[in-house]
C-alpha cells in the first residue's frame, strides 16, 4: 500500500487511518470523506444557519487533524469525531446563546433524498424542522446523534460527556415533546 | 408515518453546500503559511487566501497559519 495514494486506503478500516492520521495526510483524507457528511448533517441540525455549520464543520476537521496523535482507538473513530463537534457547538452555543438552530429547513436539501424523504412534503419538512429546532439544545443535540447515525445510549452518553441515564431522559422528554408538537399539526 | 421516519426523513436530508468539501479539504492540506484576508461583512463565515486556494472562515485560517508557522520553524 502506497502511504501516497488516497484510492490505497479505500478499503482500510478507520481505526488503522486514525493510526496514521497524523503523519499521512492522505490517511487523514479518507477519514475526511467517509466523516465529512454525518458530521457536517449533525453540525448543521444544530446551527442556525448554513454559513455557521461550515465554520464550525471546518473547525471540527481542523480540531481532529491538529489533534490526530491524541486518538488512542479505545472507541470509535467516529464517537471520536462527534464528539468532537459535539465540544465545538457547545463552545459557539455558549457565546451565541440567542441564536436559534435550524429555524428554516435547511436550504441544501438533498434533491434526490431517500424513499422516507420523498413520503413527506415541503411543508411537513418545514414542521419537523422547526419542531427540532424549537428544543432546547441538550435535547436537540441527543435527537440529532440517534436519528443521524443510530448512535447507542451510550455512545451518545460518552460523546456529550453525561450518564446513560441523562441521555435516556432527554431523548424520552425530546421525544415527547416532539410527539406532541408533530401530532397536533397532523403529521403523527 | 412514525417520529423516527420524519426525523430521519427532516435530518438526513440535510448535505453541504456544493463545493464545500473540496474546499475544505484543500485549507486543511495546506502546509504554507495562510494570509488572512479582510471578511465580507456582514457575514460571519469569512473567505480567506490559503496558499492559492480561497475558502473557509477566519478562524480556520488563523489556525492554519500557526499550525504552518509550527512547521516551518
Amino acid at each position: 500500500m502506497s502511504p501516497s495514494s488516497a484510492a490505497a486506503y479505500v478499503e482500510v478500516d478507520d481505526a488503522t487511518l486514525a493510526a496514521r492520521a497524523a503523519h499521512d495526510f492522505e490517511a487523514f483524507e479518507e477519514l475526511y470523506r467517509r466523516h465529512l457528511d454525518p458530521v457536517y448533517r449533525f453540525v448543521r441540525s444544530q446551527s442556525p444557519d448554513v454559513a455557521t455549520a461550515e465554520d464550525l464543520t471546518a473547525q471540527v476537521f481542523l480540531n481532529a487533524l491538529s489533534a490526530a496523535r491524541t486518538y488512542r482507538g479505545d472507541g470509535s473513530y467516529r464517537s471520536w469525531l462527534f464528539r468532537i463537534a459535539h465540544n465545538v457547538i457547545s463552545t459557539w452555543r455558549a457565546s451565541h446563546r440567542r441564536a436559534v438552530a435550524v429555524a428554516e429547513p435547511p436550504e441544501e436539501m438533498d434533491p434526490g433524498p431517500s424513499p422516507a424523504a420523498q413520503a413527506i412534503s415541503r411543508k411537513q419538512l418545514d414542521v419537523v424542522m422547526r419542531a427540532v429546532a424549537d428544543l432546547p439544545p441538550a435535547q436537540r443535540e441527543v435527537v440529532a446523534l440517534r436519528s443521524l447515525e443510530d448512535l447507542s445510549t451510550d455512545e451518545i452518553a460518552r460523546i456529550t460527556r453525561r450518564s446513560g441515564g441523562a441521555v435516556r431522559i432527554l431523548l424520552h422528554r425530546a421525544r415527547s415533546r416532539l410527539k406532541s408538537v408533530l401530532a397536533r399539526e397532523g403529521l403523527l | 408515518m412514525t417520529l423516527d421516519m420524519l426525523l430521519a426523513s427532516a435530518l438526513r436530508g440535510i448535505t453541504a453546500r456544493r463545493g464545500f468539501r473540496a474546499e475544505l479539504l484543500q485549507a486543511l492540506r495546506l502546509a504554507p503559511p495562510v494570509v488572512v484576508v479582510a471578511p465580507p461583512a456582514p457575514r460571519r463565515t469569512t473567505r480567506y487566501i490559503a496558499g492559492g486556494v480561497v475558502a473557509g472562515s477566519v478562524g480556520v485560517a488563523v489556525a492554519l497559519k500557526r499550525r504552518a508557522a509550527r512547521r516551518t520553524a
